[in-house]
């Protein structure tokens, strides 16, 4: 029983002490250059886009719904719709230097869902706002940018040798909470990501695979 | 993430295409009643147009329907995400075009869409204004105006406008109000009224 205790014990001060990645510096002027193929992930300009979205959730319990986001990299501004299949809209939120809830059918109304969306679709959508802290190389030869998140987390953009893009996301305790992966063929030849998916681990678990149906420049 | 209430937009769109089959052939109640019993089956295509406040267009789905009176409905949608509600023998069932090909999706909805069956029946009974789910009236244009008796539906359907035809039997459009910024309109073409469907597509997503 002791020694069963001890390996609980040891196993959660483990998880308390994660720690981010060690990034290894590289030489060379732009140690961040590789990086840049990634940044064009993020829509430039203002956009209206529609992606079906497949949610493994807790429970084993499987959805399928879509999603309309209309945005604003300039303004880092997004209106994000969720809607059935048929098209009927569950959740209608906006960040525009606030958030505000449109309309949020249950249970699209429960606390914190909208704040959580958002951060997910800031995430998906937006680079990295904060300053970078460093780049180099992670132990397994991915080229990584660290960003410090105004929150006091963090942001890994990670390239892999595969070409797959990540954004992986850690709190102020350096532990991962979401991970976003954009294959690298799975994008068109601007850039946009035509499927991306999306992992919450800690307090929340979630799956989410994005597949772009349809993507409208908007007047800027 | 699927409940009940995500559940309704799925019946109401069922309950619409059982109410395709009554209107545009009367001006009153009792007409619809009347018209209603000779109606065996029914299929059709649909356009679906979604508007909303903040679109730049309207997002658009298509697919298909087929009734089979009493109560048997198969609903497709064929783009841009294939899915298909199949209702039966009292059975309903729902599949979705995911990673792994057609899928069935499982969850309480399903349990809150036996409900419409039963209303299905009603309403193909011609006891159109006896639905419980919405007050039905029958206005100039000629247009029935559906509006949810109970205030928890009202939050997700304000009311639904049949504008019908001048041609009996069809409908020029559906359209189901979410608020005054949203809107779902579906246009239905290729009606085949009355003519053997196979069973098999009750039963079976192919």
């Amino acid at each position: 029983m002791k020694g069963r205790l001890l390996a609980l014990a040891t196993a959660l001060l483990f998880l308390s002490c994660a720690r981010l990645p060690a990034i290894v510096p590289v030489a060379g002027a732009d140690p961040c250059g590789p990086i840049e193929g990634c940044r064009r992930i993020f829509p430039t300009g203002k956009w209206q886009l529609l992606h079906s979205i497949e949610a493994d959730l807790p429970g084993g319990r499987r959805s399928v719904m879509m999603g309309l986001t209309v945005l604003s990299s300039r303004l880092r501004s997004n209106r994000s719709v969720i809607m059935s299949l048929e098209g009927f809209v569950v959740f209608d939120g906006e960040v525009n230097q606030g958030l505000k809830v449109h309309r949020a059918l249950p249970p699209f109304d429960s606390p914190g869902f909208a704040e959580g969306l958002m951060e997910d679709i800031r995430l998906i959508f937006f680079k990295p706002e904060g300053a970078t802290a460093e780049c180099g190389k992670l132990m397994d030869g991915s080229t990584v940018c660290r960003y410090i998140n105004p929150d006091g987390g963090f942001v890994d953009m990670v390239l892999r040798s595969t070409g797959t893009c990540e954004s992986r996301r850690y709190d102020r305790e350096q532990r991962p909470i979401r991970i976003v992966r954009v294959p690298a063929d799975a994008r068109t030849g601007d850039g946009m990501p035509q499927t991306i998916e999306l992992t919450a681990q800690g307090e929340q678990t979630y799956k989410l695979v994005m597949t772009l149906l349809e993507a409208v420049p908007l007047d800027p | 993430m699927i409940n009940a209430k995500i559940a309704t937009p799925s019946q109401t769109v069922a309950v619409l295409a059982a109410a395709w089959l009554l209107i545009g052939w009367g001006s009153s109640w009792q007409e619809l009643k009347s018209a209603a019993a000779s109606v065996t089956s029914l299929s059709a295509d649909f356009v679906q147009e979604k508007h909303m406040k903040i679109l730049a267009r309207p997002l658009f789905s298509s697919g298909v329907f087929y009734f089979q009176s009493p109560a048997s409905l198969r609903w497709e949608y064929r783009a841009p995400v294939r899915n298909i509600l199949l209702m039966h023998d009292n059975r309903m069932e729902r599949y979705v075009e995911t990673g792994n090909g057609l899928t069935k999706e499982t969850g309480a909805g399903l349990q809150a869409m036996q409900v419409v069956l039963e209303q299905i029946s009603q309403w193909l009974g011609g006891r159109f204004d006896e639905n419980p789910m919405f007050t039905a009236s029958l206005e100039p244009g000629p247009k029935i105006v559906l509006i949810p008796k109970e205030k928890a539906f009202s939050r997700m359907i304000h009311h639904i406008d049949l504008v019908l035809s001048e041609r009996p039997g069809i409908i020029d459009s559906v359209v189901i109000y979410e608020s005054e910024d949203s809107f779902t309109k579906l246009v239905f073409k290729n009606a085949v009224l009355n003519q053997p469907i196979d069973a098999a597509l009750f039963r079976k997503i192919s």
